[in-house]
């Protein structure tokens, strides 16, 4: 019975222990077939061994040049002042900035929310947020008003004010006033006629409200030839009112 | 990095032992001295990183021809993928240069043993290169590769037995 290959291939290796070898190296002189297959096996080893030896004649010299290249690269290193901790590279994972991403972009709307919103019962608001109302002519002027004093210094829109009517406007525009508490508080102006009335309307971006009474006495005049309108006459006919 | 003085003593204990081995198999598996001395640099300048965290120094090097092993095997199959590339720009395979007179007999017989130890799978190739050129025990082996001494031993001699095999075929890979 011959011998194991792999029994045989770690003889070679030196790997069999000692009983065991010497009793493989009687086999070997008494088997041919144990030794084919050992020579075999010896001939792809010495094939390496003497691959080996070649390899074996440029060690001394790899060995130093890379020992040099070693340390070069190990006193480059060590000349390098250590980094501290504001110079350390950090690494964070993706959804952690995404998470911190979100909830700064949330508190940051929340925050301007806050900021930019006013609730009518507000008492203290910032001079260019102050309002004024009038009733009568009614007038609440409010929205950014850039300088009141100068706004009401001699005239309205270009239309000249009396000095209560000056004062009355002055106290509408009082940004230190409660709001609501300008019921009954107004100025009336009054017109002679439409271009006035346009004058005074005329770059009034600052007037939230206006109310405009008409004269009681018609002073209308006609212009050009009459003509029957079907359906007001209709109307007219039934007796339903219908407003100048 | 600092290190003191015991580090560096160590460091050149473990380069004297294990700069012989690893720079063997790394040429044996790139067939290239160069290549080799790269991947030596390399791998002991990543040793060098974790002196502290590899104080044992049979630990270091198994760590050392681990890593070298491993950079090795990448090596040649980064130059076999630069190469297949290479065939398909030029639409033909590459020819290698066997003029007797510019190559020496002794390259000629690397470029041999290196054909025929490409013709063995790697799982064999590594322990046989390891156990040839490394002068490494079973049990060492089995501790690099993460193997039993078993295992080790079988590996041995299947890749001893295929180069035989090849051997007896004659032709190119005459002993």
């Amino acid at each position: 019975m011959a011998l194991d290959s792999e029994l045989l291939s770690a003889y070679l290796d030196g790997e069999v222990p000692t009983p065991w070898d010497e009793r493989i190296r009687e086999r070997l002189e008494s088997s041919q077939e144990d030794l084919r297959v050992y020579e075999s096996l010896l001939g792809a080893k010495n094939f390496l061994q003497n691959d080996r030896k070649i390899t074996d004649e440029n060690i001394d010299s790899m060995k130093q040049s890379v020992w040099e290249s070693i340390q070069k690269e190990v006193s480059a290193d060590l000349d390098t002042p250590h980094r501290g901790f504001w110079h350390s590279r950090l690494t964070v994972p993706t959804p952690l900035v995404a998470a911190a991403a979100l909830l700064l972009f949330f508190s940051f709307g929340f925050t301007l929310a806050r900021s930019i919103m006013v609730t009518p019962g507000q008492t203290q608001l910032p001079p260019q947020q102050a309002s004024a109302e009038a009733v009568g002519f009614g007038i609440p002027v409010s929205n950014t008003i850039p300088d009141i004093q100068t706004l009401f210094s001699t005239q309205l829109n270009g239309y000249p004010l009396t000095p209560d009517q000056l004062a009355t406007l002055r106290l509408l525009a009082d940004p230190t006033r409660r709001p609501g508490s300008n019921n009954g508080l107004g100025v009336t102006i009054n017109l002679q006629d439409v271009n006035q009335l346009l004058q005074l309307l005329q770059g009034a971006s600052n007037i939230r409200e206006i109310s405009i009474e008409l004269p009681g006495v018609n002073g209308f005049e006609l212009i050009g030839e009459p003509t029957l309108v079907p359906g007001r006459s209709r109307a007219h006919n039934q007796g339903e009112p219908t407003s100048p | 990095m600092k290190w003191n003085r015991e580090q560096e003593t160590r460091f050149q204990r473990v380069y004297e032992e294990v700069f012989p081995i690893i720079a063997r198999v790394t040429s044996r598996i790139t067939n290239s001295t160069e290549a080799a001395e790269e991947i030596c640099h390399e791998a002991f300048i990543r040793y060098y990183h974790r002196l502290d965290q590899i104080p044992d120094e049979p630990q270091a090097k198994y760590w050392l021809i681990r890593v070298s092993k491993n950079l090795a095997l990448n090596y040649i199959k980064r130059k076999k993928r630069e190469k297949k590339a290479y065939e398909r720009l030029l639409k033909e395979p590459s020819r290698e240069q066997r003029s007797g007179e510019t190559i020496t007999i002794r390259k000629e017989t690397r470029q041999e043993v290196q054909r025929a130890l490409e013709q063995i799978p790697e799982k064999y190739r590594v322990v046989l290169i390891m156990k040839e050129y490394g002068d490494l025990s079973y049990k060492e082996i089995g501790d690099v590769l993460g193997l039993t001494e078993g295992n080790v031993k079988v590996r041995a001699f299947r890749g001893r037995e295929k180069l035989a095999g090849l051997l007896q075929q004659g032709g190119t890979y005459g002993a």
